[in-house]
């Protein structure tokens, strides 16, 4: 099952209310990781956004699973920007983790 | 008998210990009373504002810019959809201006334990096509948010730390921080060429004006050409001032990449040598 969560209606074209990040990642994003669900986030309309709000979108997925969050998380639609914040924290996140993480740019794949 | 604030005839961030040289900081809203030393002749940079309608909510002088409180995110996209249009900032320009703020206020939302959120200033300097900003909380303060034994000015640096975050000391943050809200801004200002200031307790780090093309980005903040110490009059909460040239940052992404790679390397050399080590004797 792929799900796909549409980021725009939910943070308008500058992503930065973290409050709204934290529900759609506990409500919407790790359920459905959980069920070994394929989640894309899909950033069309998000213009910008900060590295703190795409951490608390990613950063607890990636410390759960790991590297093999990427094979379950997707990025639709990242605008420059986006995809250095996001690689960012995938970067950190993962540095922790018992598996070095591969180039993290790579992981951004979906236009 | 009311507090008195007094104002320097100009005070900005290159200059701000002309503002605090000459003044200490009641700990409570109190009554205040606004004194120039010039009245004729008051510039300042809003980050004064900011401080000085934090101290007393219901203060107006004509000397002062506009102030807006701001509590949570709603307030914040209310803030930037209200104060920004009037700029006319090109797009990079207005993503920086609210990647800057949006940090910044955050911090003070989760972090000061302040009930009345940030209050927040900004204006145009039309000389220098500068966006100023000041955002400023009389919360916790930076020493008590990431609980460290040290003076005001140490707790500053390391907060300016790539990795500290006052939620956790795991590598990689918490589920919610990761101790690079800070940093980034910080850095943001260094690729700008431009003044940051954070200010809390008596500690004060002011980071100057790069004065050469060479641009490289220090995740230790001590060896930033940069000023500041720990013998300013007590703030209690944290008072964070930065100046925005508009149209310097040739590429927003590119400067975000170039920190993203400083920001990395800093907390993979934190990992390969964990200050917890057990040293066998």
């Amino acid at each position: 099952m792929t799900y796909l969560l549409a980021l725009f209606p939910h943070l308008g074209n500058f992503a930065s209310n973290k409050d709204i990040a934290t529900v759609l990642r506990q409500t919407e994003i790790l359920p459905r990781l959980a069920k070994q669900e394929v989640v894309i986030l899909d950033f069309s309309g998000v213009e910008g956004s900060t590295q703190s709000l795409i951490h608390v979108l990613i950063a607890e997925p990636l410390q759960l699973y790991g590297q093999d969050a990427l094979k379950i998380l997707k990025f639709k639609s990242a605008c420059p920007i986006l995809r250095t914040l996001i690689s960012l924290v995938i970067d950190y996140s993962l540095l922790g983790t018992k598996k070095k993480p591969e180039a993290a740019d790579a992981t951004v794949e979906l236009k | 008998m009311n507090d008195t604030i007094t104002l320097p005839t100009s005070a900005f961030l290159g200059n701000f210990e002309k503002f605090t040289n000459i003044n200490t900081f009641p700990l409570t809203q109190a009554p205040l009373t606004v004194q120039p030393q010039n009245p004729r002749f008051v510039s300042l940079h809003p980050v004064i504002s900011a401080i000085i309608q934090s101290l007393n909510s219901k203060l107006t002088s004509p000397y002062l810019e506009p102030t807006q409180a701001i509590k949570s995110s709603e307030d914040l996209e209310h803030f930037f959809s209200d104060s920004l249009d009037q700029y006319h900032l090109s797009t990079q320009d207005i993503l920086l201006v609210k990647y800057m703020l949006a940090e910044l206020t955050r911090n003070t939302i989760e972090h000061a334990r302040d009930p009345r959120g940030s209050i927040i200033s900004l204006s145009y300097g039309k000389k220098s096509h500068t966006l100023r900003l000041g955002i400023v909380d009389r919360g916790i303060g930076i020493k008590q948010s990431i609980n460290l034994q040290a003076t005001d000015y140490n707790a500053i640096i390391t907060a300016l730390t790539p990795g500290v975050t006052g939620t956790t000391q795991l590598p990689g943050g918490s589920t919610q921080n990761a101790g690079a809200g800070l940093f980034f801004v910080k850095s943001l200002a260094h690729q700008l060429g431009s003044h940051f200031l954070l200010y809390s307790g008596t500690g004060l780090f002011k980071l100057l004006k790069r004065k050469t093309k060479r641009n490289i980005l220090h995740s230790d903040s001590t060896t930033d050409h940069a000023s500041g110490g720990n013998n300013h009059p007590f703030w209690q909460g944290t008072v964070v001032g930065v100046d925005i040239p508009l149209d310097q940052m040739t590429d927003f992404n590119v400067a975000l990449s170039q920190i993203r790679k400083s920001f990395y390397e800093s907390l993979q050399n934190q990992i390969s040598s964990p200050s917890t080590q057990a040293q066998f004797i």
